[in-house]
């Protein structure tokens, strides 16, 4: 048995607004820096998946990932949070990518909006089939 | 009687139904990586549920009569009432194809939406003036 429209749409939203989260967290972050690399902020990005596989169903978020991409490593002797060596670790984070992903996800929730609007209205009118 | 009298258009909107589930499953994995968007041929649902719809104006009563149920053409068939339920969920074919294998186009799938439920909406206005017509017919006004 597949899931209901409600459910479907419910689910997009919810794994959409999650992606959202996590861009506000890494834009956030950008600029957050760290005294060890193991500590610097690492940009965040959810994984989405099918419910069902081989049925119609909405969508389920799988995880969180980090991105592996490099930290950012800066000689900045003067800072408090410096090392020995006088390197601080910023974050990983890419602005334009986070801004684009964020563009995307509210798109995404938008039409999920729409189709939720679209779909009680039609179960309105159904109601009241005969009448 | 009264589930002949709707037949046509009461499968239509079970179909019509089904495929709004479909279309907002394709939206709703829009950004799920490997998702493959799915449709049903409505045009062969109709014409399986509902066969001689293909033909021309004159088959029209014959095509009332054998609304609802899958023409049998020899004796030893068995005969079915079948529902749009069944109606076969087909991959699209992508007409752009992109990085993580995901094959939702948005906006077209947004405009099938948007088609679907006016279409629903005209099946659904089809049976209410058909259940006014009766209710008016009973009541002999």
């Amino acid at each position: 048995m597949s899931s209901s429209i409600f459910d479907i749409a419910g689910s997009a939203m919810r794994a959409q607004n999650l992606r959202l989260n996590a861009t506000a967290s890494n834009l956030a972050n950008a600029n957050s820096v760290s005294a060890t690399e193991e500590g610097a902020y690492r940009a965040r990005h959810p994984v989405f998946s099918a419910m069902l596989k081989n049925e119609i169903g909405g969508v389920e978020t799988l995880g969180v990932v980090e991105s592996k991409r490099e930290v950012n490593k800066r000689h900045e002797p003067d800072h408090p949070l410096a090392n020995e060596e006088g390197y601080v670790f910023g974050s990983n984070v890419d602005n334009v990518e986070e801004m684009a992903n964020m563009m995307s996800a509210s798109r995404s929730y938008q039409s999920n909006v729409n189709l939720l609007a679209t779909v009680r209205q039609l179960m309105l009118q159904t109601l009241k089939m005969g009448k | 009687m009264i589930d002949q009298f709707l037949a046509t258009h009461a499968n239509a909107l079970q179909t019509r139904a089904r495929r709004t589930q479909i279309l907002a499953s394709n939206i709703a994995n829009a950004d799920t990586p490997n998702y493959k968007a799915r449709d049903i041929a409505f045009a062969e649902v109709l014409r399986d549920v509902n066969p001689g719809s293909a033909a021309s104006a004159h088959h029209s009563k014959a095509m009332a009569l054998s609304v609802g149920s899958l023409a049998t053409t020899n004796s030893r068939h068995i005969g079915t009432n079948a529902t749009s339920n069944h109606a076969q969920v087909m991959y699209r074919q992508p007409q752009q194809a992109s990085l993580d294998g995901n094959t939702v186009d948005k906006d077209l799938e947004q405009a099938r939406f948007a088609e679907n439920a006016v279409r629903y909406q005209a099946s659904l206005e089809f049976i209410n003036s058909r259940v006014s017509g009766l209710i008016r017919t009973l009541r002999g006004e």
